[in-house]
């Protein structure tokens, strides 16, 4: 059953519904019928609705619907169902139970009452009407234009190959066709699907990519990620895809519509001509333009201004790069990369080696969205129990082989408390002992713990040798550059040999030596320290739980060094330039 | 036997009154007619095979009523047309199950209608009003009355598909 089809059966349902079919009208609805199964389907679902109304109706109001507040001028009377109706029900029952009765005096008083709930059949009788003689009043049955409905649907997830979503009842797999009602949002995490809209445009998703469908039951949203649109039925013709900055209207054409917060929107013509138009919140940032096939365009973002762009230059053809960083930090081969990216149940897993370095959870810690366009870990020093990202039992072998390691990581600190940052600790059946340790020296109004150095929002590095657990035997370095509350930093530890190292912002910021051996053993901690409770010692003081946001973390068994570590920074940092004075001052990390 | 016939009926009649509407869909019709079938399964419910389809029974009984009283129900548009009429017959008593949920689903949907919708609704079903009737009594032309009451069955129509099928089940 074509659309058309499926319109003229709805009409002439309507007309029916209202007894208005005249006689051509009826002999065309018995061949729709007869032609298809699923028009009778369609039939039978209509007067299922039409016979659910009457009986809805006749109970006295629709379910759960607050009293309808009927204008005064109506002349209907609404009746509730009553105790008059359920009395009479009760007592027919009651009356049918105890006496004997002819069998159609019985049914008589069960249809009754039971029927119409108290609505008595003369009533009914004397209300039905004569259609033939409304049938020539009203010989249009053009539908009238939809209106606004949330339960509108206006798409189809008509294909999915290995597609896995975030919807807004959850994520995981949606069944085959799923249809979308009006202004339903969905993040497809991996795999491609195609949509299509009621008028028939078809959509090719690609993950990641989060779409939503709109009041039109002939357009898409695209907030991020890429998909294809292609037009192939007269009804699609017009189909929109909404983009940040830019509509693209289709005239009958296949192409490729891109979003992302970074290189903003592109249009692709593959085939035929789209429309490219500023959106309605930026009506003037540029004029409508028709773009033809191989043409293609990019919104800049922070201006709404269209650009040339070559097709080549589009990211609908190849897959977006790893961002700078990321690919910079790949390149240095570290032991573990974790990005927090993956907020599903927490997990953390390593970038090199999804097998092995997984990070678990501990107590308050979360991945959230954070200010810089993505996922970070979050700790707060005021939520008991204090989160950590760990590694559990595992231990960090390579690094006690070379006696070579270095720490990185961006931090943004919210309270300047005495956090941790870093804590590599020996696993031991009394007490676990530090090896190495970064952390956060706390800021005005925050005192240190007694008895250690500190200078006001530093980072102070310790290496213990042997491993303890109080720093009793070591090395103490604090860096000479210190944090800004609010501000992404990039944080670098190296330990090379004798030498103890740290970097603020790709710059050196401290440097000492200290004893070459490091312990094979090493367990990792994020955000807080691993220490048992000790009865009448406040255990914010033994864990020192950081209060704020860190991200990117890498570890590696060999030294970064001065070059790769400047380069890291300028990688990471490069973003500053894109998003704008506020960003460069608050020195946010793009990742 | 024949005490145990009222909790059954009490309990499906409104499916069997469903099934006759898909038939002949005429509300005073249909009554009619179900009360028809009403007694009929009334003198007959010492043959009906306790643990078997009591809807099912129930419209089949329905059917031959309909097919034996054409003139009468002549208005239907379907009803002389045996073929139609039977497969539409088998069609609905093989989708009870759905549409029983397509009709639970509707309580939901109608709860969802603006006051204005909702009146509207009520016009036309509570009493079985014809168009003209409604278009009086909502103070609207006819037209607007017919057009308003088709966007609302569309709408209606396509939430209970929705909660069937889509995001809201």
């Amino acid at each position: 059953m074509n659309d058309q089809t499926r319109l003229r059966l709805i009409a002439l349902l309507n007309a029916l519904e209202e007894g208005l079919l005249n006689e051509s009208q009826q002999a065309e609805l018995v061949e729709l019928l007869k032609a298809s199964d699923e028009a009778q389907h369609f039939y039978l679902r209509f007067q299922m609705l039409s016979a659910g109304l009457g009986e809805y109706a006749h109970e006295g109001g629709l379910p759960e619907q607050e009293q309808p507040g009927l204008p005064e001028s109506m002349t209907i009377q609404y009746s509730a169902p009553s105790k008059g109706s359920q009395g009479a029900f009760m007592s027919a029952m009651s009356y049918l139970a105890n006496h004997a009765f002819t069998p159609k005096r019985i049914a008589t008083i069960a249809s009754a009452a039971v029927l119409g709930f108290g609505l008595i059949l003369t009533i009914v009788l004397l209300f039905s009407s004569d259609p033939t003689s409304e049938s020539a009043q009203l010989p249009d049955l053009t539908p009238p234009a939809p209106t606004p409905d949330p339960y509108r649907v206006v798409a189809t997830v008509t294909d999915q190959v290995n597609a896995q979503w975030i919807t807004t009842n959850g994520q995981g797999v949606l069944p085959d066709r799923m249809l979308l009602a009006v202004n339903q949002r969905l993040t497809l995490t991996e795999g491609f699907a195609e949509v299509t809209t009621k008028r028939g445009a078809k959509v090719l998703v690609q993950a990641p990519a989060m779409i939503e469908t709109t009041e039109s039951d002939n357009a898409i949203r695209l907030h991020h990620g890429k998909l294809v649109g292609r037009c192939e039925t007269p009804s699609s013709k017009g189909f929109i895809v909404h983009a940040p900055g830019m509509d693209v209207v289709d005239l009958g054409t296949v192409f490729g519509v891109t979003a992302d917060e970074i290189n903003g929107s592109t249009v692709v013509v593959m085939e035929g001509a789209v429309r490219a138009e500023p959106t309605e919140t930026s009506p003037h940032a540029f004029a409508p333009v028709v773009l033809k096939q191989d043409d293609a365009r990019r919104v800049v973002p922070g201006t709404g201004q269209l650009e040339t762009i070559t097709v080549a230059e589009s990211p609908i053809f190849y897959e977006q790069a790893p961002h700078p960083y990321v690919q910079a930090v790949l390149n240095a081969k570290p032991l573990a990369y974790w990005r927090f990216e993956d907020d599903k149940s927490h997990r953390v897993v390593n970038e090199i080696d999804p097998g092995l370095y997984e990070l678990q959870h501990q107590g308050t810690a979360r991945i959230n969205e954070s200010d810089h366009h993505g996922r970070s870990a979050r700790f707060d020093s005021t939520a008991e129990p204090f989160g950590a990202f760990f590694l559990g039992d595992v231990s960090l072998h390579e690094i006690g082989q070379t006696d070579l390691f270095t720490f990185e990581c961006w931090f943004r600190v919210e309270r300047p408390v005495q956090g941790s940052l870093l804590s590599l600790y020996e696993a031991d059946p009394d007490e676990p002992k530090h090896i190495i340790y970064v952390e956060l020296q706390p800021g005005e109004g925050f005192e240190p713990r007694k008895g250690s150095d500190w200078r006001f929002q530093s980072i102070r590095v310790a290496h213990c040798d042997p491993p303890n657990i109080d720093g009793s035997a070591g090395t103490n370095l604090l860096s000479d550059a210190t944090y800004r509350l609010d501000t992404w930093h990039h944080v670098v530890v190296v330990k090379e040999l004798d030498r103890l190292k740290v970097y603020l912002d790709g710059q050196l910021a401290g440097e000492t030596q200290t004893n070459r051996d490091l312990a094979d053993n090493a367990r990792l901690s994020l955000g807080r320290v691993q220490k048992k409770e000790k009865p009448g010692f406040p255990l914010r003081e033994l864990v020192r739980p950081m209060d704020g946001w860190i991200d990117e973390v890498a570890v590696y068994n060999r030294v970064l060094s001065e070059e790769e570590i400047t380069a890291h920074w300028n990688a990471g940092n490069v973003q500053k330039s894109q998003l704008g004075d506020k960003s460069r001052e608050k020195g946010e990390p793009p990742l | 036997m024949q005490r145990r016939f009222l909790p059954l009926w009490t309990q499906h009649q409104r499916r069997v009154f469903a099934y006759i509407y898909t038939l002949i869909p005429n509300r005073a019709d249909a009554e009619d007619l179900l009360q028809e079938t009403s007694i009929t399964l009334w003198e007959k419910f010492a043959e009906f095979e306790e643990g078997t389809d009591f809807v099912a029974w129930a419209c089949q009984v329905a059917y031959w009523k309909i097919r034996n009283a054409r003139r009468k129900y002549a208005r239907s548009p379907i009803i002389h047309n045996d073929e139609l009429l039977s497969s539409l017959s088998d069609k609905a008593i093989a989708a009870q199950p759905e549409l029983n949920r397509r009709h639970d689903a509707l309580a939901d949907c109608l709860g969802k209608l603006s006051d204005r919708d909702h009146a509207l609704v009520m016009s036309r079903y509570e009493t079985d009003s014809t168009i003209k009737e409604v278009a009086s009594q909502t103070g609207r032309s006819v037209e607007a009355a017919y057009k308003a009451l088709f966007r609302i069955r569309q709408a209606l129509m396509d939430c209970v598909t929705f909660r069937l099928e889509g995001f809201g089940s």
